[in-house]
């Protein structure tokens, strides 16, 4: 009586079967375990074998490097990595330069890019430079006058914006009657802020007598110079007129003049 | 003592001049007739005499005023007050 195996249910004699039975039980099983193993015949040099169903005993061979595994030769060099083009599909992108990042971009076929981060990054203080000038320099023309107070940056990128600000002294005064001063501020040649105009004079006095004032303002102005060469950024002033010895005297009593400037990053 | 932009108002009275620190060196006479530096020196010496004769010369010209009006000077505030 036949039986058959726990596992693959190929057919074997009982123990207790007759021994001219025994060629035709040989004979069944080896012609079930052939069956079972018909899978494994075939394939080439590299191939793997892989199941082709969910049936027990379904296989096929499949190259090492099918399509669903990530290649060795995707990549060429080193610092490249992997990345998507589409839904299931693999690239290679080339590694950037020194000091590049990784930048998220969708016009590009892997949706990545190497790209230079800003200086410093957006907003972000850059550098910056500080000059004092303590000389009291006296002004009576109506011509923009150098103060003293002059400072010089070098941006480290074009799209950087400059901070100035400026605290300077001054003692403005006339001996009979009005008197008014501007400033303006220039970088090299370039005027970046006036205050000429008739409504921005400092205006002291009023009626026949002599009148002074003494400030120390803070005057805070944002350049946008587009250069990394170096800049020059002074203050200069000049008076509306010379009549009832008008005066303004900047860093009076050699009171200390400042100058700052802040390269922002953009 | 005279300041030394009280002495260049008194002998540039227009102005029309720059000057760096307070030294004749740092005199430029940008629009205006320069002076000597003797004239800027001795002018320290002479400011205090030129002050007292400005200030008599303004409390004079008040004075004046104030009688042609035929008003006192407290007057004169409170009208311009």
């Amino acid at each position: 009586m036949a039986t058959t195996t726990p596992n693959f249910g190929w057919a074997v004699p009982t123990s207790t079967d007759l021994v001219k039975d025994g060629a035709v039980a040989i004979e069944t099983l080896g012609d079930s375990i052939d069956a079972s193993l018909v899978d494994l015949k075939g394939g080439t040099t590299g191939q793997v074998l892989a199941k082709a169903t969910n049936t027990d005993m379904d296989f096929t061979w499949v190259a090492q490097d099918d399509s669903n595994a990530i290649q060795n030769a995707i990549v060429d060099a080193k610092g490249d990595i992997i990345a998507a083009t589409a839904n299931d599909t693999p690239a290679r992108l080339a590694v950037g330069t020194n000091n590049q990042v990784l930048t998220a971009d969708s016009t590009t076929a892997t949706g990545l890019k190497w790209a230079t981060p800003a200086a410093g990054g957006g907003g972000k203080l850059l550098q910056v430079v500080n000059a004092t000038y303590s000389t009291a320099t006296t002004v009576t023309s109506t011509s923009f006058t150098d103060s003293g107070l002059t400072a010089s940056i070098t941006p480290t990128s074009a799209t950087s914006k400059i901070l100035v600000m400026i605290q300077q002294p001054y003692y403005l005064y006339n001996l009979i009657d009005q008197t008014a001063a501007g400033y303006q501020i220039v970088r090299g040649s370039t005027n970046i802020v006036t205050t000429y105009n008739e409504n921005n004079y400092v205006y002291v006095g009023s009626g026949a007598n002599a009148a002074q004032l003494r400030l120390s303002p803070t005057i805070i102005t944002l350049d946008s110079p587009a250069s990394t060469s170096s800049l020059t950024y002074k203050i200069q002033w000049k008076l509306k007129s010379t009549a009832n010895s008008g005066t303004i005297i900047l860093q009076s009593d050699s009171d200390v003049a400042s100058i700052i400037l802040m390269e922002i990053g953009a | 003592m005279a300041k030394y932009y009280e002495v260049l108002n008194m002998l540039i009275p227009n102005g029309g001049y720059v000057q760096v620190g307070d030294t004749y060196e740092g005199i430029s006479f940008v629009d205006c007739e320069p002076i000597t530096k003797a004239d800027y020196e001795a002018g320290f010496d002479k400011y205090d005499a030129w002050k007292l004769q400005q200030d008599a010369a303004k409390s004079a010209n008040k004075a004046a005023i104030l009688e042609r009006l035929g008003i006192t000077e407290d007057e004169a505030k409170l009208l311009l007050g």
